[in-house]
């Protein structure tokens, strides 16, 4: 089920029993303004600090690679942009942004959140594989995208993602391990893959 | 006349390449983000004495006449009312090199600013990274001014009349750049702040008692006459030992105050979070009865701060101690039994001077918490931090409490989010850590990563707060 405005508004008001069964959204700078009634998400806004690809030396980013990881950090620089600033983001070009508000969703909530349309027809893209799982606790990454022809300013403190939560079964507990590689993390930070599943690539031999 | 002149060309050539180079270098940190406003405000004064310099000197060089009218001596001396600013201006920039965002832990930086203007008032600040372990505070608005104005020049004197009254350089280091919970050290860097402004020093010196008959005993033994006839006319005279040893130990008790009733400030500040991070900082690096001319030993700065936290209802104690959970009082109680040992210190000079400020602990508390006041954090705030540490070891930033009657949210403040970490740090960090479900593996210095982090982002989020309701306030104003 898709909780609607309202839902949302009880369920971030209700404090009973264990933290790990709250749904908190923190802060919401303007409640009225981002989370409306008759809506079925809630408006998050944009945070401070944006990560972008430089060129560099790095030459390739092979996940199967030993140094897929230092690769990484060596082509992607951090950029912090003061609230009152401005971030441009130019045509074609990749960052990653993240939410001003710290999402925590309790064990029968997930998400998924989508660029506000206003933006979307300026030709900014964000999201495109940002599920929220029960039981994260975060900010949450976006990944921005111009496929627009002119640069666009992006300003921190405002608006640019829609938050929407269904109802899911409740997962019991969380085990060690489970989708925590982000958890707690504060800086637009990118992943890596499944140990498992690169070994099993590696190792597949045509039949 | 033809040597004077190459001279003076010479002067003023070189003059101007070490004006040029500093032009350059402002212009680099001109396009750095900066996390709050001191490094603009800095940056600012020093390309503007930059530029006045380097005017000055273009219109002397160009000045045929005065060079017929001046000695070499005059002349030296009018280029050098000039030139003097520059080992300045290059010290003022050294601060700018490790403020920008990227070398501070900018989100910490605008509410601690925020924090240090409620207690000095009209004070500007520049938080700067520098490689070397070590917080210090450098007031340097009035050095600025007495510079500016002494140089005799009017234009100088311009230059200073819009800088802030009192412009505050606190730097940090720069490898702990992250480490939010040890940057409470900063609540002692404002205590040096207080100590000057309330002029505690006037207050406290004359009650202090030093044993001149000490200091006597320790003249006649470093100048005894068990030397040779030969070398006793080479030694100084028991008088100039006593002389000389007076003033070093009226110096090094002037330090000693001024260091602990910034602990004590520090303590009244920012509460539990600074003793923490004090234990934390000092210990990692100091033996317990280190002593300098300057520094007290850790032993005695301790010891001020856990009489200080201790239960108790007199004017020189917080009481903190009650509120502590079993594995904080258990680690208070074993510091507090240490820091109570009395140890003799081995040299005569640091002895004379800890025999000296050693009875006035319990002035120095109550000198440090009349000064506070209305700053003190209150044992109330701190029995309130156990729902902070509540949310944070659930992986939630503690910024916001909901009270559910009426919906309200209560915002937190910064000294209480840091109180919390610090409790977590000590207390909940496996707690923290299976909340983060991280692999065990990755549970110490990970988790431990990750707490400080969020803490960051708590800090950051208060002052996003603050500052939209500043700012609806100010729309609202501008709207009636």
């Amino acid at each position: 089920m898709l909780l609607k405005g309202h839902d949302i508004r009880d369920l971030l008001f209700k404090r009973d029993g264990d933290p790990v069964n709250w749904l908190v959204i923190s802060p919401i700078l303007d409640l009225e303004g981002q989370l409306e009634d008759g809506c079925a998400s809630i408006d998050l806004r944009l945070s401070t600090a944006f990560v972008v690809p430089v060129r560099s030396s790095v030459d390739r980013l092979d996940p199967q690679d030993e140094s897929y990881t230092i690769n990484k950090a060596l082509y992607m620089d951090e950029v912090i942009v003061p609230i009152g600033e401005h971030f441009v983001l130019h045509p074609r070009q990749f960052a990653l942004g993240q939410t001003l508000e710290w999402i925590h969703l309790p064990l029968d909530l997930s998400g998924y959140v989508a660029g506000r349309s206003t933006w979307g027809r300026d030709g900014l893209i964000i999201a495109t594989a940002t599920g929220v799982h029960p039981g994260w606790s975060g900010p949450l990454t976006l990944e921005l995208t111009n496929v627009g022809e002119i640069p666009i300013l992006l300003y921190p403190g405002l608006t640019y993602v829609q938050l929407f939560l269904h109802q899911t079964t409740k997962i019991e507990k969380l085990q060690e391990g489970d989708r925590s590689q982000f958890m707690g993390t504060t800086r637009p930070v990118s992943g890596k893959p499944h140990k498992r599943d690169l070994e099993m690539i590696r190792r597949w031999q045509p039949s | 006349m033809a040597l004077k002149g190459s001279l003076i060309d010479t002067v003023l050539e070189a003059a101007r390449e070490r004006c040029e180079a500093l032009e350059k270098e402002a212009t680099r940190f001109e396009n750095r983000r900066f996390p709050s406003q001191g490094p603009r405000i800095l940056l600012n004064l020093v390309r503007r004495t930059n530029d006045a310099i380097k005017g000055s000197l273009r219109a002397i060089a160009e000045d045929t006449e005065l060079r017929e009218l001046l000695t070499p001596e005059q002349f030296e001396l009018k280029v050098y009312r000039h030139t003097e600013f520059l080992p300045y201006l290059h010290w003022l920039l050294s601060f700018l090199q490790g403020a920008e965002v990227y070398d501070t832990p900018y989100a910490l930086i605008p509410p601690l600013r925020r924090f240090l203007r409620k207690c000095l008032a009209d004070s500007e600040v520049i938080f700067s990274s520098q490689h070397e372990l070590n917080y210090s505070f450098f007031e340097v608005a009035e050095n600025i001014r007495r510079l500016y104005e002494n140089a005799g020049e009017e234009k100088f004197k311009e230059l200073v009349k819009e800088f802030p009254s009192n412009f505050i350089a606190i730097t940090f280091p720069s490898v702990e750049t992250n480490h939010v919970l040890l940057h409470c050290m900063i609540a002692h860097e404002i205590g040096h702040g207080i100590f000057v402004r309330d002029k505690l020093h006037e207050k406290l010196f004359p009650l202090v008692r030093i044993d001149h008959i000490e200091i006597t005993r320790f003249a006649r033994h470093v100048t005894k006459p068990e030397h040779p006839k030969s070398q006793l006319e080479l030694l100084p005279t028991e008088l100039q030992v006593r002389q000389s040893l007076t003033k070093k130990i009226n110096d090094s008790i002037d330090g000693w105050l001024n260091e602990l009733c910034s602990d004590a400030i520090g303590l009244c500040l920012f509460g539990p979070a600074y003793y923490f991070a004090f234990l934390n900082f000092i210990v990692s690096f100091h033996y317990f009865d280190k002593t300098a001319l300057t520094h007290p030993a850790p032993r005695l700065r301790l010891r001020l701060l856990s009489e200080m936290i201790a239960d108790g209802d007199s004017t020189e104690t917080l009481g903190y101690a009650p509120y502590f959970d079993d594995n904080v009082s258990r680690l208070y109680e074993s510091w507090k039994k240490e820091a109570s040992t009395e140890r003799e210190l081995g040299d005569p000079l640091y002895r004379i001077v800890s025999q000296a400020v050693t009875p006035l602990l319990k002035m120095i508390a109550n000198t440090a918490i009349e000064s506070s006041k209305e700053l003190i954090y209150k044992t109330e705030q701190f029995n309130k931090t156990d729902e902070l540490c509540r949310l944070l070891v659930n992986v939630i930033p503690p910024v916001e409490l909901v009270r559910t009657h009426g919906a309200e949210r209560e915002i937190t403040d910064l000294v209480s989010v840091l109180n919390a970490g610090w409790q977590v740090y000590l207390s909940s960090m496996e707690e923290f850590a299976k909340n983060l479900r991280l692999d065990s593996s990755k549970n110490g210095p990970e988790s431990k990563e990750r707490l400080l982090q969020i803490l960051l982002k708590s800090v950051e989020l208060l002052e996003t707060i603050t500052r939209w309701k500043e700012v609806q306030i100010a729309i609202k104003g501008t709207r009636h």
